[in-house]
């Protein structure tokens, strides 16, 4: 965990996806921070000094899902310039998807090194020293890989 | 008279004209004194009847008032004026107006004789049963009072200028036996030509005008046979004429009054006919039928009417169309049968209303009656079975479309589910070969730690699979099971083990507590009774919240019972109901992913086993989840 590894959000509640993206950006050289749910995302936001580069986003969720997630983001000056990137499995994008205005739509299962060019050109080179405003507190991790109930 | 009895009547007085011919005319010699008033007589009679005849003629009504009719009792009444002439002025006679004689009263009897003749010819050629006019009628009065006129100014005044027809003491000329003769002719051609058409059904006095005409000829042939007056032809000639005269009395009679009285019966049985063949047609359909006056009031109702609602007919003789139709309303009536009256019929489908009350639906067929006094009539068809049949069309494509839909959207949702631990493991594959693609970074930690994950994802794909295959099971086809007997404790027991390292990561842990030592021999598929523990175990892992997870397995009444208990959150009563039927998760909130066919599919595999699946949860409680299966026989116990 260097100051110098852009930070990225990894927001789904499927366990095998989030925790294969956290291990993969995290020897990318990310600290890549696994959450289930939009609320859990919110919330480590709205605690974290050091804000992610980027949030990659799904969209079916329990509790909180990417919709919601997005509004209130955009709803908080603090937190609305993070891109996003949503990635889902829908076979085709809701009409309300084509509203949150995201960097970029991934749709699943996606190209690992198309996701890993498209992390680095918005969040930036891995290990890069990262920009003034996101200086990187030593917060600790979110529950990674955590499979809490969807009851 | 029948046609046959006329036939008869004219063949025997022919046949007494043959006879009569072979005897002498002094056979019979009547003194003037007491031939005088048999002649008085039969000519009396003989201008009563035909007075008889124009009165009948001439007053006859309606259809009956013919051309014919007209000219057969205008003629009539020239002969019985000139008979009456012919009668005053006979030999012996006091004088009448000139002093009678033998000439003068046969001019009149020739003259009577004729005009008779061309009467009866003349309706001949007249087409039968045209009407007669006003103008015509008084033209053919006028014509026959004139004519009589003129004869007896000729008979009267100016008998010299005919030829002689009697001489004294030598009998009748030639001249008035020719004419005799031609008269005969006419009357014989006339007579046939009238018996010829009597043959049609309802020719009324034909048969009798044609048995007036041979009479009447056969009078004329005895009266050219005279010598004497008081002979016996002369007698036998008036006689006869009377004969004549009946008969055509009887055809005017039967011709004015009869015909049209019969034809009156005629219409009358014709009319009752139709009338029960109507009634018969009317009850022998399977529709209801309804006569409604101009009010709206039932008039008629027939069986079948009455066997649909229940009602009798004098229940319905009276009742209003707004009682018995179910229309909306009053003004809905009024409009049908405002466009009723427009267009003269309509049909349109309504309800009726039973006896019982209860409606009735009808396609009803109305018509109006065609003498524009309003009435109407309706014919009223069942169509329950129809309706019923629509509607179970309706609901069974509603259920169709709406089965077509959850599997549609079961079908989406499958795809969806698929692509979740697809993504995973191709990230996963992807990673390995981008790790194994490095010179020197590449450990053997992290292709192995990927290689884990990815077998995780196989496995959760086979689950799936194999979900979909239970599921696809149920239908028409039974789901293949491979039985064997196995000891269920063994295998609960492995799987407890197996699953100890994913209870251990979600922060829970898993006991077993059994009832009594010893196996449970449970007949089952292995590998699908170990897909229905593992499903069981997993959600309890779902919902354990970092609590243990309890497995208690027990023999009770030839069962195994096997119960799964979580100390999470628990279930809603209505969550209970609804858990194990399928896609539970496509019917409750879209934010929640996954199929949630898991107890779906783990109730379908333990109920083909000839087991039972059930749950129980008190709020806050945490869940119990139970599955009961039968032993094999002669194992466990019961306790």
């Amino acid at each position: 965990m260097s100051a110098a590894r852009p930070k990225v959000l990894v927001v789904d509640d499927d366990a095998g996806i989030r925790e294969t993206l956290v291990q993969i950006l995290e020897w990318e050289g990310y600290d890549a921070v696994g959450l289930v749910d939009g609320q859990q995302a919110l919330d480590h936001l709205r605690t974290a000094t050091v804000l992610p580069a980027l949030v990659l986003l799904d969209l079916m969720m329990p509790r909180m899902d990417g919709y919601t997630f997005r509004e209130r983001q955009l709803a908080d000056p603090r937190l609305a310039h993070i891109p996003v990137a949503v990635i889902s499995a829908a076979p085709y994008l809701p009409e309300k998807a084509q509203q949150l205005r995201v960097a970029r739509f991934l749709n699943k299962p996606f190209d690992l090194t198309a996701l890993l060019d498209f992390v680095r050109a918005v969040a930036g080179p891995a290990g890069a020293a990262p920009p003034s405003d996101r200086a990187r507190e030593a917060a600790e991790p979110e529950t990674k890989g955590d499979d809490r109930g969807d009851r | 008279m029948r046609p046959a009895a006329s036939t008869t009547t004219v063949a025997l007085l022919a046949a007494g004209v043959v006879v009569a011919s072979f005897l002498p005319a002094s056979l019979l010699e009547l003194s003037p004194r007491a031939f005088l008033p048999f002649h008085l007589a039969a000519e009396g009679f003989a201008i009563v009847v035909s007075l008889m005849v124009f009165a009948s003629g001439w007053s006859s009504l309606g259809a009956q008032r013919t051309v014919n009719t007209t000219l057969l009792a205008c003629g009539f009444l020239a002969v019985g004026l000139i008979d009456f002439a012919h009668a005053l002025s006979f030999q012996g006679m006091p004088e009448f107006v000139t002093a009678s004689s033998g000439s003068k009263s046969i001019f009149f009897w020739l003259a009577a004789r004729g005009i008779a003749t061309l009467t009866l010819a003349g309706i001949l050629v007249i087409r039968w049963g045209a009407p007669a006019s006003r103008g015509l009628r008084h033209a053919a009065l006028g014509v026959s009072l004139a004519l009589t006129a003129v004869v007896y100014w000729v008979g009267l005044f100016h008998l010299d200028r005919v030829p002689p027809t009697y001489v004294p003491g030598a009998g009748l000329t030639p001249f008035k036996v020719h004419v005799e003769y031609v008269y005969i002719a006419v009357l014989l051609v006339t007579g046939a030509v009238f018996r010829y058409r009597a043959r049609r059904p309802h020719a009324y006095g034909l048969s009798d005008l044609s048995a007036a005409c041979m009479v009447t000829a056969l009078s004329g042939l005895l009266m050219t046979r005279f010598t004497d007056l008081g002979d016996l032809f002369i007698v036998l000639g008036h006689l006869y004429k009377i004969v004549a005269h009946v008969f055509i009395y009887r055809a005017v009679f039967l011709q004015s009054f009869r015909a049209p009285y019969q034809s009156l019966q005629r219409s009358e049985q014709a009319l009752r006919a139709a009338d029960e063949q109507t009634k018969s047609i009317l009850s022998a359909t399977q529709d209801g039928f309804l006569l409604f006056d101009a009010a709206t009031r039932v008039v008629e109702a027939n069986d079948a009417y009455c066997h649909l609602t229940g009602y009798d007919r004098s229940e319905l003789l009276g009742r209003s169309l707004a009682a018995i139709d179910v229309a909306p309303s009053a003004q809905e009536i009024d409009e049908r049968l405002e466009q009723l009256r427009r267009q003269g019929a309509l049909r349109l489908e309504t309800r009726h209303r039973c006896k019982d009350g209860a409606p009735v639906d009808v396609e009803v067929s109305l018509s109006h009656l065609p003498y524009g006094d309003g009435r109407f009539f309706s014919f009223v068809r069942d169509i329950r079975e129809r309706k019923q049949a629509e509607s179970e069309r309706t609901r069974l494509v509603a259920q169709l479309e709406s089965a077509v839909a959850v599997r549609d959207e079961f079908l989406m949702l499958a795809a969806h589910e698929l692509k979740t631990p697809l993504t995973a493991l191709r990230l996963q594959l992807q990673a390995v070969v981008r790790e194994a693609a490095r010179p020197h970074d590449v450990t053997r930690q992290q292709v192995g730690r990927l290689a884990e994950m990815a077998d995780v994802q196989v496995g959760r794909l086979a689950r799936l699979v194999n979900d979909l295959l239970v599921v696809s099971f149920q239908g028409s086809t039974r789901l293949p099971l491979m039985l064997e007997e196995l000891d269920l404790v063994a295998l609960v027991r492995e799987l407890v083990e197996r699953s100890e390292p994913a209870a251990a990561a979600v922060g829970s842990s898993l006991s077993l507590s059994l009832a009594a030592p010893g196996p449970l021999v449970v007949r089952v598929d292995r590998g699908r009774l170990e897909q229905v523990l593992t499903n069981l175990v997993d959600n309890a892992l779902k919902h354990a919240a970092r609590r243990p997870v309890e497995l208690r397995l027990e023999a009770r009444a030839g069962r195994a019972h096997l119960s799964v208990r979580d100390h999470g959150v628990g279930l809603a009563k209505d969550e209970l109901e609804r858990i194990f039927g399928r896609y539970e998760r496509v019917a409750s909130t879209q934010n929640v992913t996954g199929l949630g066919l898991g107890l779906y599919v783990s109730r379908l595999l333990v109920e083909a086993h000839g087991g039972a699946v059930r749950a129980q949860s008190g709020p806050g409680d945490g869940a119990t989840f139970v599955v009961e299966l039968p032993l094999a026989a002669g194992t466990g116990t019961t306790s």
